[in-house]
């Protein structure tokens, strides 16, 4: 990550860290219908089992020479069209964060890692 | 896994057992029964023209099996674990895992099906299924089929805009015991 991880605006005045923006790009995915959760890989479970809740969780932002771009591990509900909830978390996440931290985001890349069954009624065959 | 590859991993398997053998006597051995066969070696391997090629060969043929072993390990992870398509805000990836679970919850659904494991390639823009079920007795098992593989069919197709060219079903195994789900 260059300048230690944090972020120059057009301002020149403020930081915004990797890690901020992060948070506010996980909340705003969660915010997406369609999503019902994120995924964390091996390590953040595990620190979520240690007793961290992570408001980050299952967001990796990295930004470098100016280009910043957030990649998104998601669980999508079932029955839900992929593309579309997709499209519709990267442009919530940008327009979060441009709103938010005044941070231009590059590229939103989308993980759907899962589908959440839970919800979905037994049905007779 | 091919033929090949099984037959080396055998021959590797051969050697180490071999070699594990040989380690796990040597303490209890006769120093002479060694000492013995090194001097055999000694004398009928490396003082020999004809035995230092063989010895050599031997060593470059072991090497080139460790390296094709090597390298078939690494080439093995290498399988297609996601789907990617772009639109102009990035890229999005369907992971294999999320397609495995969408047939699963929809296998799990059915009553007649006890157990299931799923397995999903991704091959050129279309995805290939592999369902293994095990069922309960009375299952009409090719009527099960037809509508698992619609099913998922559809559900995949829909969920994620992808083609899916095959869904396979294996029937692995029925159990006698009895349903337990009303």
């Amino acid at each position: 990550m260059a300048d230690n991880g944090s972020y120059i605006t057009e301002n020149d005045e403020m930081l915004v860290t990797d890690e901020a923006l992060a948070v506010i790009a996980g909340m705003a995915a969660m915010e997406v219908s369609g999503v019902a959760g994120m995924s964390t890989g091996f390590t953040g479970g595990l620190a979520e089992v240690l007793g961290r809740t992570n408001l980050a969780k299952g967001v990796k932002v990295l930004s470098r020479d100016g280009v910043t771009t957030v990649d998104i591990y998601v669980i999508v509900k079932y029955g839900v069209r992929i593309p579309e909830v997709a499209f519709e978390i990267q442009e919530h996440v940008r327009a979060n964060i441009e709103n938010q931290a005044g941070v231009v985001v590059d590229a939103v890349n989308i993980h759907v890692q899962g589908v959440d069954f839970s919800g979905v009624k037994e049905e007779e065959n | 896994m091919n033929f090949f590859f099984r037959v080396l991993t055998a021959i590797y398997a051969v050697i180490a057992a071999v070699l594990s053998a040989l380690v796990m006597i040597s303490p209890f051995s006769d120093k002479n029964l060694m000492k013995n066969f090194l001097d055999w070696a000694d004398v009928t391997l490396y003082r020999s023209d004809k035995y230092n090629v063989v010895v050599f060969l031997l060593g470059l043929v072991l090497l080139l099996v460790n390296l094709f072993i090597l390298f078939s390990g690494l080439r093995f992870k290498r399988v297609n674990k996601y789907i990617c398509f772009k639109n102009d805000s990035g890229q999005v990836r369907v992971s294999a895992n999320s397609v495995e679970s969408i047939a699963l919850g929809l296998a799990r659904k059915s009553r007649s099906v006890r157990e299931a494991k799923s397995k999903v390639r991704f091959k050129n823009e279309t995805v290939e299924i592999l369902m293994k079920l095990s069922v309960y007795p009375d299952t009409h098992v090719p009527n099960l089929s037809r509508l698992l593989q619609n099913q998922i069919k559809d559900a995949v197709e829909s969920m994620t805009e992808l083609h899916v060219s095959q869904v396979d079903i294996n029937i692995e195994g029925v159990h006698a015991a009895p349903a337990d789900k009303e």
